[in-house]
């Protein structure tokens, strides 16, 4: 793939997560908003989504989403602030990706399993 | 893809200046630029510095035109958009982490959970969780700001606008949370 095609794609990555990031991202200011009210904990938070399948395939699509969008601004950060780029760097990110994949999916996986 | 390109050319102009400095950089093809947040106006500069950088372009005269540009730019409100959702995505992608990890603890450690909770109730934690969510909330402002310019159209007159609701709504979020939160 030419480098032009990888950045178009990018592009588009980081586009397309964003669309979804905008929409679970006001869902998630509201609910902490709402929620904090009250005061947080383990109790409270597992009682709201605990076996919830609406809250796993939100919460799901949201780390999805998350685990595209960061680890393209973050390249884009490093090659115009810091000044690195290449192969290395862009393995490193894609690990990242995925490691925020992981966690991110354990994460809701702990919230709302039955 | 020409497309974004050419947007880019065109958008660069209210930042840039002049039609010249636009005209003068060697912007490689595809939508990288766009991917920097350029058609907002806020990068434009940054990406064609880098791009004159990248491109190997050394003529001291073009490279002093950039810079001066890149001055002015500064004083734009674009740029500080630019600036703010840069570093607002940057300490959210730092903070996302700490947050799965502390998430992942439900999995087994109930009371693990609890014990971090209550360290959060300090003062300065949550300082620093109201800033977290003016971070998310203005990275979206920030976030649906680009969307939009990049989907539906650009508009100078209306950026400032733009720009003051992004913020407004973004402290508003911050403020409801810092009064909220127990």
């Amino acid at each position: 793939m030419s480098a032009v095609r990888a950045q178009s794609y990018l592009w588009l990555a980081q586009r397309a997560s964003a669309a979804v990031l905008a929409l679970a991202v006001i869902v998630h200011l509201a609910t902490m908003i709402i929620v904090v009210r009250g005061g947080l904990s383990a109790a409270e938070i597992l009682e709201r989504t605990r076996g919830s399948i609406g809250w796993a395939v939100f919460y799901g699509a949201f780390v999805l989403a998350v685990a595209v969008h960061a680890p393209i601004g973050l390249r884009t950060i490093l090659a115009e602030w810091v000044g690195v780029r290449g192969r290395p760097v862009d393995l490193t990110l894609v690990l990242f990706a995925l490691a925020l994949l992981a966690s991110g999916l354990r994460a809701v996986y702990a919230v709302t399993r039955p | 893809m020409s497309a974004p390109q050419s947007r880019l050319k065109e958008r660069s102009l209210p930042l840039g200046g002049t039609a010249r400095s636009a005209k003068g950089a060697h912007i490689p093809a595809g939508p990288p630029q766009g991917a920097n947040g350029a058609p907002s106006g806020g990068s434009a500069p940054a990406a064609l510095t880098n791009a004159a950088a990248s491109e190997g372009v050394h003529n001291t005269a073009n490279t002093a035109s950039y810079r001066r540009n890149d001055i002015r730019a500064h004083g734009h409100p674009a740029f500080w958009a630019f600036v703010v959702h840069r570093v607002s995505g940057l300490t959210l992608t730092l903070f996302l982490p700490l947050h799965f990890w502390a998430l992942g603890m439900l999995l087994e450690e109930a009371p693990a959970f609890d014990a971090f909770l209550s360290w959060t109730r300090a003062p300065l934690a949550k300082l620093a969780e109201t800033l977290l969510v003016l971070a998310l909330a203005v990275h979206l402002a920030g976030g649906l700001r680009l969307l939009f310019v990049e989907f539906v159209g650009w508009r100078a007159e209306t950026q400032k606008t733009f720009f003051a609701l992004g913020a407004g709504a973004a402290i508003a979020c911050a403020l409801a949370f810092a009064l909220n939160a127990r």
